[in-house]
């Protein structure tokens, strides 16, 4: 086992950031009197805080520690997920869906599928949604468990409980405001361990230049080699790239995941609301950045055998999630070893209290409010929001035993985005766009994709099929493709989703259009969102055309 | 949550306040560092990065704390 050798200094930065934390959680304890202060933050934050812990919320242990690893795998393919795998669907978010999202004055995404088709279809999502998130959850407890047992030297059993203790304190206390203000800080406090991480590790291997001397081209561009999958690392074509990543799995995400998008439904207005996934897709670029650039500077390392670099290696086999830990060991001295394992510690924070904050929160208005108890009172509803945060911290302890067991973690996380996300944004991006939709449809749509989504992976991981069934022979399917697999299958989901919807909806009632108001393109009631008269500069559109220019650029210079 | 007369503290003078702590804890590791080096085989050592990267928390610690020692979140 290798242990990072902590300095007093170390522990002091660990200690001063527990207890800053701890204190937040009371302080605002003091400013949580509803149930909208609760779930919604009081609806009264600008769009900088909007913004900020809608990224925070993604900038979970998975998404910085896992993708630096998967850097080493697939090399620049990692980029994907910061590219074409989050900035066109942030965008589209934030200039098109926020509008419906924001006016319809709901509460969670389950709570819009309600008013654009009925209860039966809030339900079914909001018990998919649950079931992902304590999936995903366990996922993210595991990882941080794995941190402080592999390099701090700390027993198993009591990193992850300490942990999940902790978790569930301040969220408990304070909800979603709690978890958007310790997002903002801890927001801050993982650049300031991450973004130095890349500036050494370029220093070490002589600059940027020695990146693309070190790797061949499949490691080292983005869409040269997805021609054949033959040539590049990901076994994938463009063609899964964009459909599955970038369309399916992308936009399931990013604009149905009520753990991010519950960020924005607490702005203060509509403008704010909309800036916030934009906002988010700046630091969506450069945390890519940084996160590749890291995987791709390890990997230069270990192809040189006189750096006496190396990854983890368990039971004989290389642990990839290493990665940044092990850099941080390399390169940092005490006190920014401080700095590096409490940054790794609040990315699991701040990915854990989202999960959470959404988790209790689709919970209690979306199952206990609609199904068990439809007279609740706002206090009793606060009430069980506070228990569902305990609840779902337990059982993500439990998924963390599972996710333990799991062989990669990443692959995984991709492979429930594929089952339990793509069938929700087909239906909903259906919904708010095409007024034909009827309720039904809505709902045997989403049931039927989620269905053979779930079918298609049980297949394939007891061996009924091979992992390339479902990918298009034209997509050159191979053994390999566990990744293509995944973005695959989350187009097949999109694809029966949408289908089984449309069919449905030919024989089926629709509602009128004066119950479709406000929740269907062209047929929305809210002047605001056409008639907004401010400065170009202000503009959601405009900051969303600039991302869109340096995202198209990125491409071009790593074709 | 970051505008205001009285109430709830500005997240923004929240992250000046951490970021000042831990840029200063940072700092002091460095300086105890220069005249008591610890025996770890670390590379760029030389650089003293935990010096000039808690220099950088500091200052942008303290611009977060100065511009918003006095705002609060309305109720």
């Amino acid at each position: 086992m290798v242990s990072i050798p902590l300095s007093p200094f170390d522990w002091a930065i660990m200690i001063v950031y527990f207890a800053f934390i701890a204190w937040i959680g009371f302080y605002l304890k003091k400013f949580t009197k509803t149930d909208d202060d609760f779930f919604l933050a009081g609806r009264r934050n600008s769009m900088w805080v909007c913004g900020i812990a809608f990224m925070s919320a993604n900038m979970g242990s998975m998404e910085v520690i896992g993708y630096a690893g998967q850097s080493i795998k697939y090399g620049l393919y990692a980029a994907h997920f910061y590219l074409i795998g989050a900035v066109p669907a942030m965008l589209f978010l934030g200039v098109f869906m926020m509008p419906f999202y924001y006016h319809s004055k709901i509460k969670s995404i389950p709570g819009y599928l309600k008013a654009r088709f009925n209860e039966s279809s809030r339900v079914f999502n909001a018990a998919m949604f649950v079931v992902n998130m304590v999936l995903v959850s366990g996922i993210a407890l595991y990882l941080q468990a794995l941190i402080f047992h592999t390099f701090l030297g700390w027993n198993w059993d009591m990193s992850i409980w300490l942990s999940a203790a902790f978790v569930a304190l301040y969220v408990t206390l304070s909800g979603l405001l709690s978890a958007m203000f310790t997002e903002i800080l801890q927001f801050f406090l993982i650049w300031a361990g991450i973004l130095i991480l890349p500036i050494l590790g370029l220093v070490d291997i002589g600059g940027p230049a020695a990146i693309s001397k070190a790797l061949s081209v499949g490691f080292k561009t983005l869409w040269s080699t997805s021609g054949s999958p033959q040539n590049n690392p990901m076994y994938i074509t463009w063609g899964g790239l964009v459909l599955g990543l970038g369309f399916a799995i992308a936009f399931g995400y990013w604009t149905t995941d009520f753990l991010i998008i519950q960020r924005a439904f607490s702005a203060k207005d509509l403008r704010s609301a909309r800036m916030t996934p934009i906002i988010g897709s700046y630091f969506k670029l450069l945390l890519g950045a940084v996160v590749v650039g890291t995987g791709l500077i390890a990997l230069v390392l270990i192809n040189n055998p006189s750096s006496g670099f190396s990854l983890l290696i368990e039971n004989g086999k290389v642990n990839y999630d290493s990665v940044m830990p092990l850099l941080m060991r390399r390169y940092f001295t005490p006190g920014l070893i401080g700095v590096g394992v409490t940054s790794m510690v609040a990315m699991f924070m701040a990915g854990m209290a989202g999960n959470m904050s959404s988790f209790n929160a689709v919970w209690t208005y979306d199952i206990y409010h609609s199904v068990i108890n439809k007279k609740a009172s706002s206090q009793k509803l606060l009430t069980i929001g506070r228990l569902a945060t305990v609840i779902g911290i337990l059982l993500s302890v439990a998924g963390a035993y599972i996710a333990r067991s799991m062989p990669t973690v990443i692959d995984y996380l991709q492979a429930i985005s594929s089952m339990f996300l793509s069938p929700s944004v087909a239906i909903i991006i259906l919904g708010m766009f095409w007024k034909f939709i009827t309720p039904k449809g809505g709902l045997w749509g989403m049931l039927v994709g989620t269905f053979v989504a779930v079918a298609l992976f049980i297949a394939q991981e007891i061996k009924v099929i091979p992992v390339s069934f479902v990918i298009p022979d034209f997509s050159g399917a191979s053994a390999q493709s566990y990744m293509a697999a995944n973005f695959w299958r989350a187009v097949w989901a999109w694809l029966i989703s949408t289908g089984t919807a449309i069919v449905v909806s030919y024989f089926t009632k629709n509602k009128t259009d004066e119950e479709l108001k406000g929740f269907v393109y062209g047929l929305n009631d809210n002047n605001e969102v056409v008639e907004e008269k401010i400065v170009l500069y202000k503009k959601p559109e405009f900051w969303a055309a600039v991302t869109l220019v340096i995202f198209i650029i990125i491409n071009i210079v790593l074709w | 949550m970051d505008a205001g007369k009285k109430g709830m503290r500005s997240i923004w003078f929240l992250v000046g306040l951490i970021m000042f702590m831990i840029g200063l804890i940072e700092l002091s590791a460095g300086i105890y560092d220069l005249f008591y080096p610890s025996n770890q085989d670390v590379k760029l050592a030389y650089l003293h990065a935990n010096i000039w990267w808690g220099v950088l928390i500091i200052v942008a610690g303290i611009i977060y704390i100065v511009k918003n020692k006095n705002k609060y979140v309305s109720q």
